[in-house]
């Protein structure tokens, strides 16, 4: 069996290279590449509150979209936590987020035709990074720059929920400031994932390794995923 | 109409070809190419219209033309209204050299071979150049022409290669307006006979007086109007005093009288959208236009409208539009069969028609044409 085609589904610029650069060191440590390829060309879907409008046309829209490459085996959403848009008239909640977007998933074959993984990071994708910051530190990237030439003297003992502004925390720290499209893949390149998941405090990024994992194996056995796996009504 | 370009080592072209449709948009990341392709039509078009040599010196940027030692090459396949058949011309030059003489030449007109050429050839490093340059298939002329320097445009009597050589020369713009375009307001008091709008519009008040001197095409004075009244609906007219170069001035609808502003005064995004409709409504018309991003410095709003002119120049018989763009508004408007995408690999522009999945999702109406160049950027068909 050919591998499937993995396809990532992201909010921002920054992510477009970033999230394939972490999802494709995942897909190598685990060993995956023998079920999944990773599409190297994301969607960019914006953030929750625009995915969600309109009975969460857009997010069906944009699977559909992915639905249209060949041999599809899957889509993986990730997206920022940090969202202040209500979920069913409630203060957001990624779980509950989650389950929604999967439950309208399903509704364009997500789970009948092929798998999907709905992941926030919280509170950003540069949560996790600031989780793994003792291994940046002096780490030249591709074009030579050190830009954490030192521990920073606060890490947050727990970036998925302090600081909020994880990209602004990055910008004070790094030497040259922080840019997402700029500097997002290369610290995602650089980071120890070991140290990200030694962390005590990273539910989010586990979450992703094994929503990653749930669709790897359903695509081995396969069948298709949804997960988080929507609320039943009622 | 260009229907199919053949661009061999002109910058990063190390081998492109390029079936063109009547508007054809090319979109692409920065640094991929979109320019080197515009370059390379103006190359050849300079080539062709001033010698090799001299289009060179005009234009320094084509002295790095080719990245190898490799000849650069054009093989264009074009029509012409009124002519059945289609013509192939096939240029091969000596870049490096710039010499004026080609290394092959040759046009068809259908089956038919107009003339061939056979120019020097170069047999090593260091060896310098061998032969002479003969007919392979003469030109049907007497006395006979000597071959050696291009010969399109220099076989007066065979239509053919006239009528390819005005097609290939004259009748190309390629257009890319500085922000400033019109801002003298003045019409220019050009030395050289320019043949239609200039490549930076520099020309422009020349052929909009033109336009409006041609009282057989009122209509086209009328239309460019009412395509600035979509923009500002209190615009008559732009008038030009034909008896002294003086400011262009631009006719607004004050109440029951006309109220005159200077052009120069109305804004840059007002003047680069004049300039592109008087581009696409010159007389006489050119038979293919580049346009590279002509959404800079005009108004979101308009590109709707601008779009629409492109669409409709060569249903109007005025022409083929070629276009680069950056901008998701201005794409919006143009569905799959008019993108072609750039890419870059190893350094090599790649040009060709949207993936296949994509256009899927196009027809489908899953993705806008915009979000090509935001949420999925494009990809090429792969061969």
């Amino acid at each position: 069996m050919s591998p499937k085609r993995l396809v990532l589904m992201v909010e921002g610029q920054g992510d477009v290279e970033a999230a394939p650069t972490l999802v494709k060191r995942l897909l190598a440590e685990h060993s995956f590449f023998d079920a999944v390829s990773l599409d190297p060309h994301p969607i960019r879907v914006g953030e929750y509150s625009k995915i969600s409008k309109n009975g969460f046309a857009e997010w069906k829209r944009f699977l559909r979209v992915a639905a249209m490459r060949r041999n599809l085996g899957g889509c993986v959403l990730l997206l920022d936590g940090d969202s202040k848009t209500k979920v069913k008239g409630q203060p957001f909640c990624a779980m509950r987020a989650a389950q929604r977007l999967a439950a309208e998933a399903m509704t364009v074959g997500a789970g009948a035709q092929f798998s999907v993984a709905i992941v926030f990071a919280c509170m950003e994708f540069e949560s996790w990074l600031i989780a793994g910051v003792p291994s940046l530190v002096n780490q030249p990237f591709t074009d030579g720059r050190k830009e954490i030439s030192e521990l920073p003297s606060r890490i947050p003992d727990n970036p998925e929920q302090i600081p909020r502004d994880a990209k602004g925390w990055f910008r004070r720290v790094m030497r040259t400031g922080y840019s997402a499209t700029r500097d997002q893949a290369e610290l995602t390149r650089l980071v120890d994932l070991n140290a990200i998941r030694a962390h005590p405090s990273m539910r989010s990024f586990q979450r992703m390794e094994s929503a990653i994992k749930e669709v790897v194996d359903a695509i081995r056995e396969g069948s298709h995923a949804v997960t988080p796996l929507p609320q039943k009504s009622g | 109409m260009i229907h199919r370009i053949q661009i061999q080592n002109f910058k990063s072209l190390r081998d492109v070809t390029v079936g063109l449709s009547p508007v054809t948009v090319f979109i692409g990341k920065s640094g991929t190419g979109k320019t080197n392709f515009a370059n390379a039509i103006r190359f050849l078009r300079d080539c062709l219209a001033v010698g090799p040599q001299r289009a060179m010196q005009q234009n320094p940027s084509y002295r790095c033309a080719t990245n190898s030692a490799e000849p650069v090459s054009f093989d264009v396949e074009f029509s012409v209204p009124d002519f059945i058949e289609r013509f192939e011309y096939f240029l091969e030059l000596d870049a490096e050299h710039a010499v004026n003489t080609p290394r092959i030449e040759w046009l068809k007109y259908g089956d038919r071979t107009i003339f061939r050429q056979i120019g020097f050839t170069k047999t090593g490093q260091g060896q310098g150049f061998h032969g002479a340059s003969h007919w392979e298939a003469e030109p049907a002329l007497a006395p006979l022409p000597q071959p050696g320097e291009l010969a399109l445009g220099r076989l007066p009597g065979i239509e053919a290669a006239m009528i390819a050589y005005t097609a290939l020369t004259s009748a190309i713009g390629i257009y890319s307006f500085p922000y400033d375009v019109l801002r003298s307001g003045q019409p220019k008091q050009s030395e050289q006979r320019q043949t239609g709008l200039s490549d930076h519009g520099d020309n422009a008040l020349d052929v909009a007086e033109g336009i409006n001197r041609d009282l057989q095409r009122v209509a086209v004075r009328k239309s460019i109007a009412a395509a600035l009244r979509k923009i500002n609906d209190t615009i008559i007219s732009v008038e030009i005093d034909p008896r002294k170069p003086v400011e262009a001035m631009v006719g607004h609808r004050l109440g029951e009288k006309a109220l005159g502003l200077k052009l120069s005064q109305e804004s840059d995004g007002f003047r680069r959208f004049y300039v592109h409709l008087l581009a696409l409504y010159q007389l006489p018309s050119k038979q293919t236009m580049v346009f590279e991003e002509p959404e800079n410095g005009i108004y979101p709003g308009a590109l709707s409208l601008l779009a629409d002119e492109f669409k409709a120049t060569p249903d109007a018989g005025r022409g083929q539009v070629l276009l680069t763009t950056h901008s998701p508004a201005l794409l919006d408007h143009f569905s799959a069969d008019h993108i072609r995408v750039v890419e870059l690999a190893d350094l090599e522009t790649q040009i060709g028609t949207l993936a296949e999945e994509q256009r899927e999702s196009l027809r489908g109406e899953l993705l806008r044409a915009g979000e090509l160049l935001t949420a999925d950027p494009a990809r090429r068909q792969e061969p």
